[in-house]
């Protein structure tokens, strides 16, 4: 099963990556933080603006640099794959 | 022989060719998947999100259930969050009719929340504790209730079996604001003592073309009338785009031109003033769009403004580009049927909105749970009517 294991490897962060965004996202969503932000009338709790931040960087990432990620976690493993095979 | 140098940049540089074509290519097409569909108003994917607007509406949209950290505030965003949810659903309503009795129960609800006295208490304060809607015969501006009336006009047209006490409501209100448009110096009727926002003059004259409409009553020669007292005050000759605030009795602009207002002004005068909408919507799209990637957003300060930070009505304001003016700007994107820009537009909404799963196929967005979906959902089914002044 070794060369299972060097397929998937590559593909840990990125999937890792898309699952926090997915769970931040959800969180976010229950608890309304980005709204409770949006519709301030007086400058937020500086944490609160953090958490924003920190979940508006991770969502860019995961939309905009996962999915090259991805592909070339893929690439990486199926040359990692072809070498343990051959 | 290649060196082992050689090959490690040969790797690096296809790693970044790859990560960058992907960057272009894919989350546009990710983030703008569902344009076509609001484009094309698709049922099932406005459904979607009306659903989560209408479960909202039916629970009671009050001042208390908003947080902005300003009484005043609460009471503003909860009008307009009840307005845009019944100019959303009846919108759906209009384009596919078997909608309307899905929807017409949230509509009355919202309607319903717009007429408790608490609703409108952030105005009664503003004007020395009158009450607007108890004190029709006053000579006070009083023209936030414009988005009562326009709300109003939309479920008249939508219910043909509207509570007879709401039709008169609805004559009387749009009677009010008529006439105080006429005697008004410069066409400008007061928000608050001393205080014009173009837009919610805008609200009332929809309100008055919107009650043309539905009653065959038309107010032709006050429309036109308002038409050029708006180009010629209200409208910054420069950008095109429409003052954020005006001096009522000078007729003077006191705020900067600015592209939240104008964005919702396009949107309120589709129901009254199409010519006027259109125009407007054309320096939107000529000045007002920035884009990259694919992704767009409208300005809040045009270009030859200059830049200025946001406030409570544009919301944050993100290299130039506002929440606010991109998100009341996909109405005119799609009255205009304008698919390039419509895309922009919706992919960014879809990119910093960041739709989630409210449970039953229902969806909304993260980032304006109430206020922001019932604006997305009136702002992605707009469509221009033909003016029935």
């Amino acid at each position: 099963m070794k060369w299972v294991s060097a397929f998937a490897r590559p593909l840990v962060p990125p999937l890792a990556l898309l699952a926090l965004h997915e769970i931040a996202l959800r969180a976010l969503a229950a608890k309304d933080v980005v709204g409770q932000i949006l519709g301030a009338a007086e400058a937020p709790a500086p944490a609160l603006v953090a958490l924003m931040v920190a979940f508006y960087l991770v969502r860019l990432v995961a939309i905009f640099v996962a999915p090259g990620w991805l592909l070339l976690a893929l690439a990486c493993g199926a040359i990692s794959w072809r070498r343990r095979r051959g | 022989m290649r060196s082992p140098r050689f090959d490690t940049l040969r790797r690096s540089l296809l790693a970044l060719a790859v990560l960058v074509a992907t960057a272009a290519l894919v989350p546009r097409w990710w983030c703008g998947r569902d344009a076509g569909a609001w484009l094309e108003g698709d049922l099932e994917t406005e459904r979607a999100l009306a659903d989560t607007v209408a479960a909202r509406a039916l629970l009671g949209v009050q001042p208390s259930d908003l947080h902005t950290g300003s009484e005043h505030f609460d009471g503003e965003w909860a009008l307009v969050q009840n307005q845009m949810t019944v100019l959303g659903l009846g919108q759906i309503a209009t384009e596919h009719p078997p909608e309307r009795a899905r929807y017409l129960p949230a509509m009355r609800a919202a309607i319903a929340g717009m007429l408790t006295p608490e609703a409108r208490a952030f105005g009664t304060r503003a004007w020395g504790g009158e009450d607007g809607i108890e004190h029709l015969e006053s000579e006070h501006g009083h023209v936030y209730l414009g988005y009562i009336d326009l709300a109003l006009g939309m479920l008249r047209w939508i219910d043909p079996a509207m509570d007879p006490s709401l039709v008169a409501l609805h004559d009387r209100l749009t009677d009010a604001l008529a006439r105080r448009l006429a005697s008004a110096p410069h066409a400008l009727i007061e928000t608050f003592p001393g205080v014009t926002f173009p837009a919610d003059v805008a609200s009332a004259v929809g309100a008055i073309g919107l009650h043309a409409r539905v009653t065959g009553r038309g107010r032709r020669a006050l429309l036109e009338a308002w038409g050029r007292a708006f180009r010629r005050c209200c409208v910054d000759p420069g950008t095109g785009f429409v003052y954020q605030t005006v001096e009522p009795r000078t007729g003077e602009p006191s705020g900067a031109p600015r592209g939240s207002g104008t964005a919702l002004v396009v949107y309120f005068l589709s129901f009254a003033d199409r010519a006027l909408a259109l125009d407007l919507d054309a320096a939107v799209a000529r000045g007002g769009i920035a884009s990259f990637l694919g992704f767009g957003g409208v300005r809040e300060y045009p270009a030859a403004a200059g830049a200025a930070g946001g406030d409570i009505d544009s919301g944050p304001v993100v290299f130039g580009v506002s929440v606010a003016a991109s998100g009341f700007g996909l109405a005119g994107a799609r009255m205009t049927r304008d698919e390039a820009r419509f895309r922009a537009l919706f992919r960014t909404a879809y990119l910093f909105g960041a739709p989630v799963s409210r449970g039953g196929g229902a969806r909304g967005f993260l980032a304006g749970p109430g206020l922001g979906d019932a604006i997305l959902l009136a702002t992605m089914t707009a469509k221009a009517t033909e003016d029935a002044r």
